[in-house]
């Protein structure tokens, strides 16, 4: 946005990556025909390496909330498919009726099947006996 | 009067709860849901018959966004609308 002097010419370069444009470079003069040659050359080469900085920053970001979502998934998938499991075993019964075991309580308490399942999960450790795999 | 179709439930859930397809199939897979997104846009456009299990970890999914918004379980499970 430009305040106080009045602009006599813009120039103004869109900053893109390969995929898309992520924003605009705009230099103002106060003179018209305010900008030679050699000020545009500069201009359009900084707005490429600016680019190139931006979409790096996009890329990383992207990523970084990409590897965070599956992070939480998979630790939920986790919890959920253990509780899942243990509740398959005793009394036998199937994964859909296990399921459908959890899901009532988080219904009932109005609580999500993960809160649920860490529950039983640290309750089966707690009552579980010694590890079988650890070595005496 | 006839059972209303899975895919027709889990889209006016979609839409009630005002959730994106991959924030859906996020909550999916982390429920332990096995479908590609691919598979799960088939169910929800209803060009797919899913399981039992599917359809409730769906449904779950959906209704697990109106939890965080204090809400309760809207959206009906497979053996409310007799998948």
């Amino acid at each position: 946005m430009v305040t106080g002097a009045r602009s006599g010419s813009v120039l103004s370069t869109p900053l893109q990556t390969d995929k898309e444009t992520v924003g605009a470079l705009s230099l103002y003069s106060s003179s018209p025909d305010g900008f030679d040659t050699g000020e545009r050359r500069l201009a359009a080469e900084f707005a490429r390496h600016a680019s190139i900085l931006l979409g790096n920053a996009v890329a990383f970001v992207t990523k970084d909330a990409l590897v965070e979502g599956l992070r939480v998934a998979l630790a939920s998938r986790e919890v959920i498919g253990i509780a899942t499991g243990l509740l398959m075993v005793q009394p036998p019964r199937s994964r859909q009726a296990a399921f459908d075991v959890l899901r009532r309580a988080s219904q009932r308490e109005n609580r999500e099947l993960r809160d649920i399942d860490a529950d039983l999960v640290v309750q089966a450790e707690e009552r579980g006996g010694p590890d079988p795999c650890r070595r005496s | 009067m006839a059972s209303p179709s899975p895919g027709a439930v889990l889209r006016a859930g979609i839409a009630h709860a005002e959730i994106t397809f991959d924030v859906l199939w996020a909550g999916y897979f982390a429920l332990g849901g096995m479908a590609s997104p691919d598979q799960l846009r088939q169910i929800i456009d209803g060009n797919r018959v899913p399981s039992h299990l599917d359809y409730d970890l769906i449904a779950q999914a959906i209704n697990e966004t109106f939890l965080d918004q204090g809400g309760d379980h809207p959206v009906p499970y497979a053996e409310d609308i007799g998948l």
